[in-house]
């Protein structure tokens, strides 16, 4: 149980970062209130492509990245099962181009840890009756499938169970460290209240700079959206990737009797409205095609764009790395302001424990992550509360 | 590069006791929710739920028209043809939070209480069937996406809130089907008690309006006839449900 004297934290934002945050920081005995301005993952987290990553897209162009996909890949296995699909992914060559990105593709595999196996063309086709019968070469890979709306869930439900208070609908209007508040606005009952709080927490992902805003700093980020395309029937049974280095649309993922295509990437500056662009459906189409000619038969389920914080480097796009930041703001502030943003759904946790391992810094309180073996509740478990806490 | 080309829409929303209008502007080829997301932007203040956008959170159901559906995966096209405003309300038979919220967290209770696990067996995926055990390694999740449109459609529930609804006996049946080490007994019991599957009065409603394959109406159906043989000490085929 939680002590009176616990230390206070708010964390905003109900995507991956935010709720494996605060089912870490819950465990490590804090007293913790996440706040979300609408309903669970209905940002960037919600709209994924669903994808559990081994790494193995990552491991040639970014091997730290790639570690941190694998080993997260393997802790998410033990303490979530019942959200992920746990099928495998095939990287596919289909011409003699992707077959010189071969070799390079599975020593840097093996150079971070990521187990492949090369699999006989036929057997592939057995497996996968809906792939390119040119496929030339098939390389297994531990990519999953997740529900992104149940893995937040999941860390929701456990940190409630350890006494997290969550409560959605509920809009951040001011942030002042000085005296130790966040003032909250209920969109339901439109009470506003201020949050006692030690620590808070922004992991507002693409918001993350007008919540920094309300605290009166600034953190700079990059709004890279992309489109996702999800058809009506599952046409594999495994994530398919090209053979390629990472680029726009070489991806399916099934997902329970659909199939998810995608993705692009291009920068924008509302992440609150991403019209999607022409021409992105049928790009995303055409590469998907390489994979499984028959992607165009089947109709459309839906289409979808939501926007991804990139950390700012000086490349932007696919170039910059996927990795996670965090920014410590305040030091003299009566409380503690850290913003995490970047990253993937696959690796929030790890970022949750690098970030609770600062916040229990901050606070000079001795508490180990234990996120790494704790088995999530149920994600049915989860209470989607839009009060204050009491 | 195609034409891009914008609908019209005026959305006639129920907010708790009163309704309000929205005239929104999206691409013809967007879905109710890009509708909906638009009327967000005008009004901070309505409130509604979404995550996924592809018809597996299953946090965006509401009644459009009357009609249960999925906002994430109605095409705006198909509700601009008729010219007149379109009627979105919250779903039926679950407690209100506000605006087009409802509190589905009854029916995830039902969930846990019956037990059905949310990942199973994968069929094979493909038409041409060769042969079943190819298939056998694979997993994937459940179809039910628990989303609340069947329970909200259903005319049994609505009359009384005691039955155990479409979805909950839904998962009863998958349960017997395929119970990965799971009693089955529990399930069917639950299925089988007062308020269970007799009750249904096949109005197949549930099946009309699911967004995700599951054929509640169909599972109840296919209970009755198993407790039946099981009752006259027959064997039925599971068969249909799997």
């Amino acid at each position: 149980m939680i002590g009176v004297k616990a230390p206070r934290v708010v964390v905003i934002g109900a995507g991956s970062t935010g709720c494996a945050i605060a089912h870490d920081l819950a465990l490590r005995g804090l007293y913790v209130t996440l706040v979300e301005r609408a309903g669970v993952a209905s940002g960037t987290t919600g709209h994924n492509q669903a994808q559990l990553h081994s790494g193995a897209r990552y491991a040639v162009n970014d091997p730290e990245s790639a570690r941190e996909c694998i080993e997260e890949n393997r802790i998410l296995r033990l303490i979530m099962p019942e959200v992920l699909e746990l099928n495998d992914g095939l990287f596919v060559a289909i011409c003699e181009e992707h077959m010189d990105y071969r070799s390079h593709f599975i020593k840097a595999c093996e150079a971070c840890g990521i187990p492949t196996e090369e699999v006989p063309v036929v057997t592939a086709l057995k497996m996968e009756p809906w792939l390119n019968p040119l496929t030339i070469a098939a390389i297994r890979i531990p990519d999953g499938v997740f529900d992104p709306y149940r893995f937040c869930l999941s860390f929701l439900a456990t940190a409630q169970k350890n006494g997290a208070q969550i409560m959605t609908f509920a809009e951040v209007e001011g942030i002042d460290l000085n005296k130790g508040f966040v003032r909250v606005r209920s969109r339901v009952s439109k009470e506003i209240r201020d949050l006692p709080a030690d620590v808070v927490i922004n992991a507002a992902g693409p918001w993350a700079g007008k919540v920094a805003c309300l605290a009166g700093v600034e953190v700079k980020l990059e709004a890279s959206a992309g489109v996702m395309v999800t058809i009506g029937e599952r046409l594999c049974n495994m994530v398919l990737n090209l053979l390629v280095p990472p680029g726009d649309g070489d991806i399916i993922v099934p997902q329970r009797r659909t199939s998810i295509l995608g993705t692009t990437s291009w920068e924008v500056e509302d992440a609150d409205d991403i019209p999607i662009p022409p021409g992105h459906v049928e790009e995303i189409m055409k590469i998907a095609e390489q994979l499984i000619p028959a992607v165009r038969k089947i109709p459309l389920k839906g289409v979808m764009a939501s926007a991804r914080a990139l950390v700012l480097t000086d490349e932007g796009g696919r170039g910059a790395s996927r990795k996670s930041a965090i920014f410590e703001h305040s030091d003299l502030e009566k409380a503690g302001f850290f913003s995490i943003i970047g990253g993937k759904t696959t690796t929030a946790r790890g970022m949750a424990e690098t970030l609770s391992d600062k916040v229990s810094a901050r606070l000079s309180i001795q508490a180990n992550c234990r996120t790494r073996s704790e088995k999530l509740a149920s994600y049915r478990k989860a209470t989607l509360d839009w009060r204050f806490p009491e | 590069m195609s034409q891009h080309r914008e609908v019209q829409l005026l959305l006639n929303v129920r907010r708790n006791e009163r309704w309000q209008e929205y005239s929104v502007s999206v691409p013809e080829e967007g879905y109710l929710l890009d509708a909906l997301e638009s009327a967000g932007r005008q009004d901070p203040t309505l409130l509604f739920r979404h995550a996924c956008h592809h018809a597996s959170c299953g946090s965006c159901g509401l009644q459009v028209n009357g009609r249960e559906r999925l906002a994430c995966i109605t095409p705006v096209i198909e509700l601009s043809r008729s010219g007149k405003p379109v009627r979105l309300e919250p779903l039926r038979n679950f407690p209100l939070i506000a605006d087009l919220v409802v509190d589905l967290a009854s029916l995830l209770d039902a969930f846990e209480r019956v037990g059905l696990p949310p990942i199973r067996q994968a069929e094979p995926i493909y038409t041409k069937v060769v042969d079943e055990d190819d298939n056998s390694g694979f997993t994937r999740f459940e179809d039910c996406i628990e989303c609340g449109l069947c329970v909200s459609s259903c005319p049994i529930v609505t009359t009384d809130s005691q039955y155990e609804g479409p979805a909950t006996l839904a998962a009863a049946w998958r349960l017997i089907c395929e119970p990965r080490g799971h009693p089955a007994g529990i399930a069917a019991s639950e299925a089988n008690d007062e308020q269970g599957l007799w009750r249904c009065h096949s109005a197949f409603e549930c099946s009309e309006v699911c967004p995700s394959n599951v054929d509640p109406a169909g599972a109840i159906m296919r209970l009755r006839r198993w407790v039946l043989a099981g009752m006259f000490g027959r064997t039925a085929s599971k068969k249909g449900g799997l």
